[in-house]
């Protein structure tokens, strides 16, 4: 399952959440505003990444 | 004055609003060539403030820092920077001003209202590696970061 964390007024998340839908992929969103700062940590942790957006496959 | 986007730094949980427009872009190497003509993004007007004022307290949980960067904030007029700067200071977060002038070129009335000021062209000849400063990595040399308090480096 993919997860896809992205923000509001970020144009390449949108194009990638827009892109997966187009091709019909399974994907859950997640909005970085809905997470707290640990968690944020963790993402970046786990994808060895700062730049939005992020996917995880797990 | 327009407000070119805004942008979360999942490294420094820093929220940054880039103000478009640069007169001359001396920078050498600038990479923000798409913000240096004034009349890209929505004017900063009450509505725009509204907008503001939405995406930070909706983000307020993970933000460590406000940032305010373009562009060339500085060569804007200096009621719309003071008034810009005065709306973020109700978030109680320390305010970030990116500028390519010097330290002794920048207003004191603007120094007064924030907590840390970036000083210095970008300067592609410069590139370093290792010029952090206050936890900021910077891209050349000559660029420096002053912490202030009540417009005075600490």
């Amino acid at each position: 399952m993919k997860t896809v964390y992205g923000a509001e007024n970020c144009p390449k998340c949108h194009k990638l959440k827009d892109k997966l839908t187009k091709q019909g992929e399974s994907f859950k969103y997640i909005d970085i505003s809905a997470l707290n700062k640990d968690e944020i940590e963790q993402l970046i942790e786990k994808a060895n990444s700062t730049s939005l957006p992020i996917i995880l496959v797990e | 004055m327009k407000l070119a986007t805004t942008q979360y730094s999942l490294n420094t949980k820093t929220f940054e609003i880039y103000i478009s427009g640069c007169i001359g872009h001396p920078c050498k190497g600038c990479y923000s060539k798409e913000l240096w003509d004034e009349n890209i993004g929505e004017e900063l007007d009450d509505d725009m403030y509204k907008s503001l004022m939405y995406k930070i307290e909706n983000n307020l949980h993970i933000i460590d820092n406000l940032m305010i960067c373009g562009g060339e904030i500085l060569e804007k007029p200096k009621e719309e920077i003071l008034k810009l700067i005065k709306f973020l200071k109700q978030y109680k977060k320390p305010i970030w001003l990116y500028t390519r002038f010097k330290y002794n070129k920048v207003d004191k009335d603007i120094l007064k209202e924030l907590d840390y000021i970036k000083c210095g062209q970008y300067d592609n000849t410069k590139l370093t590696g290792d010029n952090v400063q206050y936890g900021v990595k910077l891209a050349s040399s000559n660029q420096k970061i002053y912490k202030l308090n009540n417009g005075v480096q600490k």
